[in-house]
């Protein structure tokens, strides 16, 4: 019999799982082994990797340099992951007497080995298909509440089922009408060629709906329960009834420009699963940072390679929404940019600005590129001031100026105070040999 | 002949009817949309850390906040301080202010008047919470100094004005040069409003910055009153 087969995790730049479009973190728990088959362990091992429950699956990071390998095959483990729709059933064994908490999982999967996608788990589980079932089980060697926490978050994701719910979105009932309402709202007479009597049907069906609609915020805004129970709903409402205003305030004037803005600027870098303490625990800074630095790879070309660390508090968390970083945590991640082999850093300015930078702003990267500019054409020597290198590099005219200045103290350039302003030369001395 | 006319009174009904009802649905959708966003201000407010440990309600939740434009950061002072001291508060208080100065930076360059701030970054928390003082938001903004000093109140006469684009981020000081430049090497204050379309207030940020770095000279003797700032090297 062939092994279960787990589906690949992949990476972002910054070694992050890529997650499924609304899917989200739930907990991450290290020091965590997997065992693949039923002779508890012994046909394969992975060890000591980081397992994190989401919304829509388990993800499995193997340790961080290690290759996680284990068990008498010697397989070396892979960055993996697991559908939760996959998953028939579950047993925990968190005894006393056992020194180390399990869970085991049972895993639809085909003949190969493959893990049943979810149409399939759901024929297989209700007899109308044939599969194999497998059993994975977790051993977790980390902290003590490790165990819970995975079984509280398990049970959480399976109650609610989100992979199922993306299915069903498209049959909603409340805000259906909307739909109709920009199918005929645009052209008012083409559509009317019906009897009188459509159209006083017509008329009390668009207020009955809208009767339905007002009635369902009225009961799913009752509490926070009941908004928890109608969530779903509530956000398809939402949506329709921003989609169906915007089409027809195009067509009007656009008074209230401003306030637009705020919602585009909200809704455009939104960060579905933001890292928290409570999700991360003591990978933290390591998980902001990476979500930091995914975040920032756009909008740190638009703004030339560096934007002050104020701009990137407010945008950051504008994306994460409800869940605030603070700046102690903001700085702290990313200080850690350099180590996690992260091409940003934060670079503090003379004047004590904080910005994040880009690395091909690093210092070496602009020595180099300084000293280029003081050769001419024909490798002749040319004085450079700060204007020249804002035009040369194409940054801002006091970015330039410290840059000179840094290069100065680097000894990489020497100044030439003369009648022209200062001027920066390259620094011949560096090489002189005493 | 008649058919024709009948058929004609009866379009124009069915077209009146047929406005009547898009306008119809329109008010209701408004109406729907504002009772959507005052109860989800309410929310947001009262229930904040609850909506926070459930990640999975938590998506939700800040779905509706970005469809309706509701923001989710605000709350109000007295809320944290029975908690968790005032700190969250200007925390969020923060980032509506930075919000609000980064959104009007194309046209101010970065410099607004604390009283505008205070009543643009009030405008941004709705209408559920209590308004925030001129004094709250400056607390907010000396909050932010640990992210550096690019987000900094200035003094300017009598007014105090944020300033929100650190120097080394300042890209205005290379459109005064390039300006210098083109006239043949100076500039004045009135030439940079009228071909920048910078506000006073820029213009003279600025300018101060090129004559705090050694850049430019100041020449106040000529016969139109006007301060010319001269830049020896573009000359």
């Amino acid at each position: 019999m062939s092994n279960l087969v787990l589906e690949e995790l992949v990476l972002s730049t910054s070694n992050r799982p890529r997650l499924l479009k609304s899917e989200i973190e739930l907990c991450w728990i290290q020091r965590t082994d997997l065992e693949f088959g039923d002779s508890g362990g012994k046909e394969e091992k992975w060890k000591d990797g980081s397992i994190a429950v989401t919304s829509h699956r388990l993800l499995w990071l193997k340790p961080e340099g290690g290759t996680g390998s284990g068990g008498e095959g010697g397989e070396v483990s892979r960055n993996s992951s697991l559908p939760l729709s996959a998953l028939k059933d579950y047993k925990g064994v968190n005894s006393f007497f056992k020194k180390t908490p399990r869970f085991f999982l049972k895993v639809w999967r085909s003949d190969s080995g493959k893990v049943a996608s979810a149409a399939e788990a759901k024929a297989a589980s209700s007899g109308k298909a044939l599969l194999e079932l497998d059993t994975l089980s977790l051993a977790f060697r980390g902290a003590s509440g490790s165990y819970d926490t995975f079984e509280k978050n398990l049970k959480l994701a399976l109650a609610r089922e989100e992979w199922r719910k993306e299915q069903m979105t498209k049959e909603m009932t409340v805000g259906e009408s909307y739909e109709s309402v920009r199918g005929r709202g645009g052209g008012p007479t083409t559509q009317v060629g019906a009897s009188a009597a459509g159209i006083g049907g017509i008329m009390r069906k668009q207020r009955e709906d809208n009767l339905k609609a007002d009635k369902s915020i009225d009961v799913a805004f009752k509490d926070l329960s009941a908004l928890m129970d109608k969530a779903r709903e509530m956000v398809g409402l939402s949506s329709k009834l921003k989609e169906a205003l915007q089409e027809n305030t195009r067509k009007a004037d656009d008074t209230d420009k401003e306030d637009k803005g705020i919602e585009k600027f909200l809704l455009s870098l939104g960060i579905t699963s933001p890292v928290t303490k409570s999700t991360a625990g003591s990978m933290f800074h390591q998980q902001l940072a990476q979500q930091l630095a995914d975040f920032l790879t756009a909008p740190l070309k638009k703004s030339h390679g560096a934007i002050a660390l104020v701009d990137v508090y407010c945008i950051f968390n504008r994306a994460r929404g409800i869940e605030l970083v603070s700046p102690e945590d903001l700085i702290e991640a990313a200080n850690l940019f350099p180590r996690m082999g992260i091409n940003m850093h934060l670079r503090e300015f003379e004047s004590g600005t904080l910005a994040i930078q880009s690395s091909e702003h690093s210092d070496e990267a602009l020595y180099e590129k300084l000293q280029g500019m003081t050769r001419g054409p024909g490798g002749n020597i040319v004085g450079i001031g700060p204007d020249d290198v804002a035009a040369g590099l194409d940054i801002p005219f006091i970015l330039a100026r410290e840059y000179l200045f840094m290069a100065e103290g680097n000894q990489m350039l020497c100044r030439d105070d003369g009648p022209d302003g200062l001027r920066f030369y390259d620094n011949f001395f560096k090489e002189v040999q005493l | 002949m008649h058919g024709l006319k009948q058929k004609q009174t009866a379009k124009t009904h069915y077209r009146q009817v047929g406005e009547q009802l898009a306008s119809e649905r329109l008010a209701t959708m408004e109406e729907q949309l504002s009772k959507f966003r005052k109860v989800l201000e309410d929310f947001a407010f009262r229930h904040k850390e609850d909506i926070k440990k459930d990640p999975i309600f938590r998506k939700h939740f800040h779905e509706m906040c970005a469809s309706i434009g509701v923001d989710p950061l605000a709350s109000n002072k007295g809320m944290w301080s029975e908690l968790l001291g005032f700190g969250d508060f200007y925390y969020e208080l923060g980032v509506q202010a930075v919000e609000a100065c980064m959104a009007e930076r194309p046209l101010n360059g970065g410099l607004m008047e604390i009283e505008e701030l205070v009543v643009r970054v009030n405008k941004r928390r709705g209408h559920k919470v209590d308004a925030v003082s001129k004094d709250d938001v400056v607390q907010a903004i000396r909050k932010l100094g640990k992210l550096g000093s690019g987000f900094k109140l200035l003094n300017i006469g009598t007014r105090t004005v944020v300033q929100s684009v650190p120097g080394e981020l300042n890209r205005d000081h290379n459109q005064v040069l390039s300006q210098a430049e083109s006239q043949g090497g100076w500039v004045r204050g009135v030439d940079l409003e009228k071909s920048l379309g910078f506000t006073p207030d820029r213009v003279q940020q600025a300018l101060q910055a090129l004559l705090n770095e050694g850049q430019a000279w100041v020449d106040d003797g000529h016969e139109d009153g006007e301060r010319r700032y001269w830049f020896p090297y573009l000359s």
